[in-house]
């Protein structure tokens, strides 16, 4: 199917934009296919994606309270050490499954809206 | 304003993303109940029963399998 | 078999010559002073290349024979005409209200990227979850920062703006903006002043789309 290119105006590095653009999620999900050992890949992807939404709304709502100034300097030290930590078991637990961080981008449709 | 490092193959890719997160990501929804299927398993939204709807459907799919 | 939605829009739209997903039939369900553009598929829609390229030909072509469309986002399945019916009636004011802000404009998109910021120093062990906080909240004001900016530039030749971040290492913001067809030309020229005033901004605006991040009803409040 043809399409017309919608692009106005570039500036700058375009493959770069491309890149960030399907990295970020803006990409077709992934088809998983119904072979098993694939489909355990398609559900830990699912869960996995799941865990990531939950663990940026957390991360959000932290940072805004950081931002009003409701957490004290103990509160702010073991959340961004929580954090830390488990971005880290994120990217171990996403090698495990043979996954990238990008396979992270399924679509949610509206809860992906939480964000 | 283009600049020289893009091309129409680039402008191509771009345009197709923009699209994509448009079609999938913003518009109307018109109701709580959305459908996707996606890494071969069916999301079904309940409003925001997201969740515990599709684990039901994985159990379930995981009775019709054995 | 289940009704696949593309879009809402005014009674009477002209239907468009062209299929929709699989090769079936556009149909419209009127709902009193709406139709609802509708195809039938089976079972669930998969979000394939194919399908999503197919919804959004159809949404296009909707839109270039209609003063106001709201596009439908892909992936609302009806079981029959009645269920469409009694969603679009439940919500008729508010589509009604959401055609009316974007009649005669369309939607132009402006994403704008800006290159990693070196990370701070690390001041120490004690201090690690604090410093990663403060660098996250400090990338979450750059972010707000950088949205206010294109919104400024942008805005005033738009009717409706909305601009969030989309992605943290490196800084990613979208903006989306309703601009009535004449001023497509003005807006251009605005992105051309942004580009000359931020050289260190990547910068793309595409366009024009049917008004996609303008059809929500939750948008319709701001």
């Amino acid at each position: 199917m043809t399409r017309d290119d919608k692009v106005l105006r570039a500036a700058g590095d375009l493959a770069r934009v491309a890149g960030e653009l399907e990295r970020i999620g803006t990409a077709l999900p992934r088809r998983v296919d119904a072979d098993p050992e694939r489909v355990e890949k398609g559900l830990a992807q699912l869960v996995l994606t799941l865990v990531e939404l939950l663990r940026q709304l957390m991360e959000r709502q932290a940072l805004r309270r950081m931002d009003e100034g409701t957490l004290t300097d103990d509160e702010i030290e073991r959340l961004g050490e929580t954090f830390m930590k488990l971005e880290q078991r994120m990217d171990e637990l996403v090698k495990e499954f043979g996954l990238e961080r990008s396979d992270l981008n399924l679509n949610l449709g509206p809860l992906g809206d939480l964000l | 304003m283009t600049a020289p490092s893009s091309t129409p193959a680039l402008q191509q890719q771009v345009t197709l993303l923009e699209l994509v997160d448009r079609v999938l990501n913003k518009g109307v929804v018109l109701t709580g109940d959305v459908t996707l299927s996606v890494a071969g398993v069916d999301l079904v939204y309940v409003g925001l029963r997201v969740l515990l709807t599709s684990v039901a459907t994985l159990e379930r799919l995981d009775r019709e399998s054995r | 078999m289940t009704l696949h939605l593309y879009a809402v829009a005014e009674h009477g739209v002209e239907l468009p010559p062209v299929d929709g997903i699989d090769g079936a039939s556009l149909r419209c369900v009127q709902v009193d002073d709406l139709d609802a553009i509708v195809s039938d598929v089976d079972g669930a829609t998969s979000p394939t290349e194919a399908a999503v390229l197919t919804h959004a030909a159809v949404v296009d072509a909707v839109a270039a024979a209609a003063d106001a469309v709201l596009p439908a986002r892909f992936g609302s399945g009806f079981e029959q005409e009645g269920a469409v019916a009694t969603e679009v009636g439940a919500r008729r004011d508010e589509l009604l209200r959401a055609l009316e802000r974007v009649r005669g404009c369309v939607e132009l998109g402006v994403r704008a990227l800006v290159g990693d910021v070196a990370a701070p120093e690390d001041t120490g062990a004690t201090d690690s979850g604090r410093t990663y906080m403060l660098a996250r909240l400090e990338r979450v004001r750059a972010g707000e920062r950088l949205c206010a900016d294109l919104d400024s530039a942008l805005a005033p030749v738009a009717r409706a703006a909305s601009s969030s971040v989309v992605g943290s290492e490196p800084l990613v913001v979208t903006g989306a903006y309703l601009v009535p067809r004449g001023d497509i030309d003005a807006f251009q020229e605005r992105v051309d002043d942004l580009h000359r005033e931020r050289p260190e901004l990547t910068l793309i605006c595409t366009g024009p789309w049917p008004p996609y991040s303008f059809a929500t009803v939750d948008a319709a409040r701001s």
